[in-house]
């Protein structure tokens, strides 16, 4: 609450006195600074590194098998593999690994090294392994290499050939290890997991300098990166946590770029001639869950009501301004499968809302309480639909959180409603059908904890789970974006998990940087270029 | 011939010893159970709070056995009672285990952190001292004159306006406009690590290798958040002081030491003053205990990587080993703090000798 006011007054702050001046010297011409808040940094485990910005970092370290384009993230492009292909089946894929790339150590990479990372994270059974169960991998005897530039897999799930190649653009999946270095340091039959909480031993364009949570973290140019050393020679990333200190230290031309912007500094930061701004939508979807298990949030045209109840188009002109746009359908703009921009059939409207309570029984209204996360712009975005529900008889209590408290009520599936955000893996519509639309099992003792359809105790029925198992087998791309076209429309209509947008990535730069790419899923430091 | 003495009966030494020892061994038993208590309190109040480190670990994504997994890894399957037990044992050894947060042993973090906030808050309780000392002193001398309303002005101000609030400020005007003070951080980005770690505390270290640049750009950056810190202490000590140099001012052999025809600045500096050391040095003890607690909010706006905003991270996330070691070491600095009081107390009352 206190960090919240402390924002509010800065940004109120920085607007009286926005001329900041900048005649400092700027940072070296091949080292980028950058601002982020660096409080938690659990771990650089490719087997179980969970968090944003770490695994950001270490996707810099740790270059996969394939790599999303650096513009377009649906196109799929080498990485540590020249090429790939696939049986006719779709199961089983052949990857040819580079020639003459070396870990820092001086051991070559080969397939052996793809395929030790991948059975160890299987052995840890930590993040990356969930991960990669969704994929079909869950066995050792999956992951073949037949010589040291030949990796061979082979999955269990029938997908359409377009989807899998997204799973080994997972950095945290598709990595080289240097097994040697990470057993060296194994303890008490850990795989080394404890001493790569704060060490990497991938091979990628960049190595680990310096990790120190809460202060600093450097990263330093690979030279023997197979394309070269990149331009920045340094990655220096400071902890400022505050959002404020970084535009501060932005607009003094202290660092390149910073990682946190408020949305309500954001236009007087556009205006800075000093500053440059990157927009991109980003793979993930703003929702209000209902749960199932509460008898009233099940009835349909309570579950209407609630569509009707939240002010879409005034949050994306206020709280969300240049931060979001409206996005109903759980795909993402610009994703394999999404509808066309601009479907979204809900508008805020408190007379539907209210007639639509009444014929459900509750022209009275009813309690309930809403959880999200303490984070902006949640609070705003569930107290607004707290001050509509009120206008239509309904009382919801707003209660904030951390996420992690939040996760946890999720995956016991102990709340009511709640407002959260997210973050979808690859940009194909068979993750979002998967995640939104997808339940295996809705019984308590399923616990599948990573379906939000689970989560949010609703059973989607066959009709759902036949349409997104059939277009996640489905070859022909057309047949494959009707049937999603499809399954959108209809959860939009049925879904207790209502889609309300979709976050823009804002990129707060200084002008002197001339390249950056970011494209919505990931960020490259590798071709960054700077005056 | 032999003394009289010799001639009286000897206590055996086994008698004799306990009556010095025996209160040593009493205080010692006493800070350990105070310690245990803190940590037993810490550590249950810690698993009843909803905070679960395991979401943290896992994040939203792993299926049901992932978090398992996590949770028999980190011992969180085991009864509460052997989780403490787990820790005090590991405690004392010397091994506060791993903060989940961090990654780290949480002995190497707490290594880094604290000399940070040993640095910062030592500055702090200088300009704290240095100011409210006088500043009380001045308005208890000049009661109800321009002086004293100033001073309670002043005071009013450290204690009601946020901290967090003026740091902002601060950054802002003699960061950004002016460019007088360093930005977040404790030293520009260009001399981290330029000096070798001794202390750990940069004023400190940058002297101890004679490079100039770096205390300079360390000095640069401390200067702000000290300053706040210290108004902050400054209101608390110097409305203390006030009171308790007034109390003195009131008292017979003040009016004696006048009569006498002592000089004001004798009276006020030579008696009065000397009379409220004691009481000034608890004071002056438990801001400095609160400083080094860590100020989180100045810590966060600063980003200052110390104690208050580790210790504020781990309870966020229930990273109990983490806690529980920052509790051990806020319990220790009080107790060093009331140990350093007393002793104290014998040097500047010689009734408590």
């Amino acid at each position: 609450m206190l960090i919240r006011f402390a924002r509010a007054a800065l940004a109120g702050s920085l607007l009286l006195g926005s001329a900041v001046t900048s005649g400092q010297a700027a940072t070296p011409k091949d080292v980028f600074v950058m601002a982020s808040d660096l409080t938690t940094f659990i771990t650089f485990d490719p087997a179980a590194a969970n968090e944003s910005f770490p695994n950001e970092l270490l996707r810099q370290m740790c270059t996969p098998l394939l790599s999303l384009d650096h513009q377009d993230p649906s196109k799929v492009v080498a990485g540590l593999a020249e090429t790939w292909s696939n049986s006719p089946d779709g199961k089983t894929w052949t990857f040819s690994i580079r020639r003459g790339m070396v870990f820092a150590s001086g051991k070559p990479v080969t397939s052996s090294s793809v395929a030790w990372s991948m059975r160890r994270s299987m052995k840890l059974n930590l993040v990356t392994a969930s991960l990669m169960r969704d994929w079909g991998l869950s066995s050792p005897d999956q992951i073949a290499t037949p010589d040291d530039h030949t990796l061979v897999i082979t999955l269990t799930k029938d997908l359409a050939p377009s989807i899998t190649p997204f799973a080994f653009t997972n950095h945290r999946l598709g990595a080289a290890l240097d097994a040697d270095t990470v057993m060296a340091h194994e303890k008490d039959g850990d795989l080394g997991a404890g001493w790569l909480n704060t060490n990497v031993a991938c091979y990628g364009p960049y190595r680990l300098n310096t990790l120190r949570a809460q202060e600093v973290v450097i990263l330093e140019g690979y030279p023997k990166f197979w394309s070269g050393a990149p331009a920045m020679k340094r990655i220096i990333v400071r902890h400022v946590p505050e959002p404020g200190a970084q535009r501060l230290l932005l607009e003094k031309n202290d660092i390149d770029y910073a990682k946190s912007v408020e949305a309500s500094s954001l236009a007087a930061m556009v205006a800075n001639p000093d500053l440059r701004f990157q927009f991109k939508p980003r793979l993930d979807s703003v929702y209000l869950a209902l749960n199932q298990k509460d008898p009233v949030l099940t009835n349909p045209k309570v579950i209407e009501a609630f569509r009707y109840l939240i002010d879409y188009q005034g949050l994306s002109e206020t709280v969300q301004k240049g931060r979001a746009e409206i996005r109903q359908s759980f795909v993402p703009a610009g994703v394999f499968g999404a509808l066309p921009k601009g479907e979204d059939p809900y508008r805020l409207d408190i007379a539907k809302a209210k007639a639509l309570l009444a014929e459900a029984g509750y022209g009275d209204g009813f309690k309930k309480t809403i959880l999200t996360m303490t984070n902006y712009p949640f609070p705003d975005l569930a107290q607004n639909l707290q001050q509509n529900a009120a206008k239509a008889g309904v009382t919801l209590e707003v209660r904030t959180m951390a996420t992690a408290q939040l996760y946890t009520l999720m995956r016991s599936r102990d709340f009511q409603m709640l407002m959260a955000v997210y973050d979808y893996d690859y940009p194909d519509a068979n993750d979002m059908a998967l995640r939104m639309a997808y339940n295996p099992d809705n019984s308590d003792a399923a616990k599948a904890t990573n379906f939000l359809a689970w989560r949010a105790a609703w059973a989607p029925g066959a009709w759902f789970k036949e349409q997104v198992e059939t277009a996640q087998r489905e070859r022909d791309p057309a047949k494959r974006t009707a049937l999603y076209a499809e399954l959108q429309r209809r959860h939009m209509q049925e879904s207790p998990i209502i889609g309300i947008f979709q976050r823009l990535g804002a990129m707060a730069l200084h002008k002197r940087v001339k390249r950056f790419d970011y494209n919505g899923a990931e960020i490259f430091y590798d071709t960054i270029q700077k005056d | 011939m032999s003394s009289l003495t010799d001639l009286a009966p000897r206590r055996p030494v086994r008698a004799r010893l306990p009556r010095r020892v025996l209160p040593i061994l009493r205080g010692s038993l006493s800070i350990a159970l105070t310690l245990l208590g803190l940590l037993a309190l810490t550590f249950f109040i810690g698993r009843v709070l909803p905070f679960d480190p395991i979401a943290a670990v896992v994040g939203e994504k792993a299926d049901a056995s992932v978090y398992e997994t996590v949770r028999a890894r980190l011992g969180l399957d085991q009864p509460l009672y052997v989780q403490f037990g787990l820790f005090l044992r590991d405690m004392l050894s010397g091994n506060f285990g791993r903060a989940i947060f961090t990654g780290n042993a949480v002995a190497d973090d707490l290594r880094h952190v604290i000399p940070a906030t040993v640095e910062l808050a030592t500055v702090a309780i200088i300009i704290g001292c240095g100011l409210g000392i006088p500043f009380g002193v001045a308005a208890a001398v000049y009661r109800g004159r321009p002086i004293d309303h100033a001073v309670r002005l002043l005071s009013l101000i450290g204690h009601s306006v946020p901290i967090f609030w003026l740091g902002l400020m601060g950054l802002i005007v003699f960061y950004a406009w002016l460019g007088w003070v360093g930005g977040s951080g404790r030293v520009d980005i260009f001399y981290l690590d330029a000096v070798p770690r001794r202390t750990g505390m940069l004023l400190v270290d940058s002297l101890l290798a004679g490079d100039w640049d770096v205390f300079v750009s360390a000095l640069r950056h401390i200067i702000l958040p000290a300053l706040l810190l210290g108004y902050s202490s400054m209101a608390y000590i110097s409305r203390m002081t006030r009171s308790f140099m007034l109390d003195q001012l009131g008292q017979e052999y003040v009016t004696t030491a006048r009569v006498k025809g002592l000089s004001r600045r004798r009276v006020v500096w030579g008696h009065a003053f000397r009379n409220v050391l004691v009481q000034l040095a608890t004071i002056v003890a438990i801001s400095y205990g609160g400083l080094l607690e860590g100020a989180v909010l100045t810590e966060t706006v600063f980003a200052w990587p110390g104690f208050g905003q580790y210790l504020t991270t781990a309870l966020m996330i229930g990273d109990m080993n983490a806690v529980l070691a920052c509790t051990l070491i806020v319990g220790l600095v009080f107790i060093c703090l009331n140990l350093i009081t007393d002793l104290l107390y014998r040097f500047l009352d010689p009734r408590t000798r």
